[in-house]
């Protein structure tokens, strides 16, 4: 084999994936970069949401950065973590699916999962070319009860099996890329949440115990939580409570919203949030922030308005929990490229 | 062209109908009702009582000619507080609502407000994310949102190009220029707007500028007709050019300090001129 020149190596590696000097340069965790698996959930909080902005700015930041992503509800979380019977969460976060529409992989129609027969059938079919969704239907012969698997087109990484019923009958279906199927388990005791790479709760005020609790499992089982709160744009009672669960559930102490743009300002300051972690950006401030108290460890402190800290990071469980106390979503809709680099490398070194 | 003058422009202690009155025997043909701006026209009145103004409106000889407000230098659209921004659609909206009842067809939105806060770009996606929103709205009410050009006090479109791309971007048929002759300053040149955005305007504020002095204080840069720097014969001609045919709305921010009544004639007289080419 003739030796490759200087030149034509340089130009061989010219057209290499951008990802790969990353993945050799081994001194930040590289997630893997599957194309098809979900690296991320976006959680629409639905009222919880205050900054609707957000959300939406967080959708179209992560879609300019060709992050896969899926939208899902808050709602279909809290579910999904509670043992009993639920699939309406579920549907809603398929319904939600931003990942591209594919031809239906034939691993899933499982003929090589043992103990189960099959049933296929179309549910739900969007107009307009919107990815379709469909539900399928599993009969598990092991423990002679009905379970309902439902299945994105997509292939998404977390299929998750219930039925209507007592506790033992609900079962769990695991599939990544829709590369393996592994066999049903039958912990029925155990949440049914499984880690995402990247969880982004956006623009939302956590006072429900219940949310606290599906984001703490969340970050239990080891998943990043990109908390961003909205909770300076709530009621001062849900501030209040968002404070007392943040305490609580994650042993962190957030001061009162502050206005930043004060009527008579005293003197002119810069506009602008200094993130130290992952990344160094300066991403404009959003008019009010939530201070994170002293008592969190001083390393864990990510971002700062002049001296006082606005976000953090948390290791909680196998997982991590980041705190933003300002808006960065409203940034990401408005393009604002800082704020999009702050995200992307959230999503390769958050965990 | 038609002829009208803001309701905000009737002296202090004067009750709507002698206002109306007054503007009837200066010679308007339409008179600009201003929501919130008066204590005839807010917020709360009542359907019923928007259509008594109407029919003082009437029973005075005139129509009205658009619905305007200024209840979005405090309210703004581009507001990043969601319930700000919340009451500030419900403005617009109920401007579409009393536009309807009044029987005219365009109301005047102050589209945004640049702030060493909320900065350009935001302001602008969320101006055009809300009109795109009202834009169905406004169809449905047949009445056009004309945005107004507040160039030196909104710090946002500042050129014609860049409104006209504002309103490509929106691209609601039913949103369009409010344009005021005398907002421009001396960051262009009125003729140049009405060029440029000719068949997007849906009506046309009248007042004169000092140009170059900038604004200082209470001291305003705004004058009366023809006593500032705007190129009248200019903006006529590009009128007609465009083939505007619709409501000339005056709006004099300073006012008379005497005889307060005498701004009405005086400004009636300049319109007269300027539709008649005697300049």
């Amino acid at each position: 084999m003739m030796p490759l020149s200087r030149r034509r190596f340089l130009g061989m590696t010219a057209a290499l994936p951008l990802v790969l000097p990353q993945r050799l340069t081994g001194n930040v965790p590289i997630l893997p970069l599957d194309p098809v698996a979900p690296r991320c959930l976006l959680v629409d909080a639905g009222e919880r949401c205050v900054l609707q902005e957000s959300l939406t700015g967080f959708a179209r930041g992560l879609a300019a950065l060709s992050i896969p992503f899926e939208r899902v509800s808050a709602e279909a979380l809290v579910c999904d973590s509670r043992p009993g019977p639920k699939s309406a969460g579920l549907q809603s976060l398929f319904e939600n699916s931003h990942l591209p529409s594919q031809t239906l992989d034939p691993r899933l129609r499982g003929d090589d999962i043992p103990g189960l027969d099959l049933c296929l059938q179309r549910r739900h079919s969007r107009e307009g070319g919107n990815p379709q969704v469909f539900t399928q239907a599993l009969q598990s012969r092991r423990n002679g009860g009905d379970r309902i698997l439902t299945v994105s087109r997509s292939r998404r990484s977390l299929l998750t099996a219930s039925c209507p019923g007592s506790e033992t009958q609900r079962a769990e279906f695991r599939m990544i890329g829709g590369a393996e199927a592994s066999p049903f388990s039958d912990r029925a005791e155990e949440s049914r949440l499984r880690p995402a790479q990247l969880v982004v709760i956006s623009g939302a005020v956590m006072d429900s115990p219940e949310l606290a609790k599906t984001v703490r499992r969340l970050s239990d089982c080891g998943s990043t939580v990109l908390y961003e709160s909205g909770a300076a744009y709530a009621e001062s009672a849900a501030f209040d409570a968002e404070q007392r669960l943040l305490r609580n559930y994650f042993g962190l102490s957030v001061q009162a919203p502050q206005e930043l743009w004060p009527a008579k300002a005293d003197a002119a300051r810069p506009p602008y949030v200094r993130y130290h972690w992952p990344s160094q950006v300066m991403i404009r401030d959003f008019s009010r922030a939530i201070a994170v108290s002293g008592e969190a460890v001083s390393s864990s402190h990510i971002a700062h308005i002049g001296t006082a800290a606005v976000a953090c990071y948390r290791p909680v469980g196998k997982g991590v929990f980041i705190f933003l106390g300002s808006p960065l979503g409203p940034h990401l809709g408005f393009g604002d490229a800082e704020a999009r680099r702050l995200v992307k490398a959230f999503v390769l070194r958050g965990t | 062209m038609k002829k009208s003058i803001g309701d905000n422009m009737i002296p202090h202690g004067w009750s709507f109908e002698q206002g109306l009155e007054l503007i009837k025997k200066a010679g308007y043909d339409g008179v600009e009702l201003w929501l919130g701006d008066v204590p005839w026209f807010q917020m709360n009145t009542t359907d019923a009582q928007v259509l008594a103004l109407l029919t003082k409106v009437e029973n005075a000889g005139l129509v009205v000619s658009n619905v305007s407000t200024g209840l979005h230098w405090e309210t703004p659209i581009s507001a990043r507080d969601p319930k700000v921004r919340a009451k500030a659609v419900a403005i617009v909206e109920r401007q579409l609502e009393t536009a309807r009842l009044l029987k005219t067809d365009a109301i005047l939105v102050v589209a945004g407000l640049v702030t060493e806060e909320v900065p350009y770009n935001e302001v602008y996606q969320r101006c055009v994310e809300v009109m795109q929103g009202l834009g169905p709205k406004a169809e449905k009410a047949g009445v056009r949102i004309g945005c107004e050009n507040c160039n030196s006090e909104q710090r946002f479109l500042m050129s014609p190009r860049e409104f006209q791309m504002f309103l490509k971007d929106v691209n609601q048929p039913y949103v369009g220029l409010h344009l005021d002759v005398g907002n421009i300053h001396d960051t262009g040149f009125a003729e140049q707007w009405i060029e440029i955005n000719g068949p997007h305007i849906t009506r046309i504020h009248l007042k004169d500028v000092k140009k170059h002095r900038g604004r200082c204080g209470h001291e305003s840069v705004y004058t009366n007709l023809f006593l500032g720097d705007n190129n009248w014969p200019a903006i006529r001609a590009a009128l007609q050019k465009v083939g505007y045919d619709g409501w000339l709305v005056a709006e004099m921010e300073d006012r008379y300090h005497f005889a307060k009544d005498q701004q009405f004639y005086d400004t009636a007289a300049a319109i007269d001129r300027l539709v008649a080419g005697r300049l």
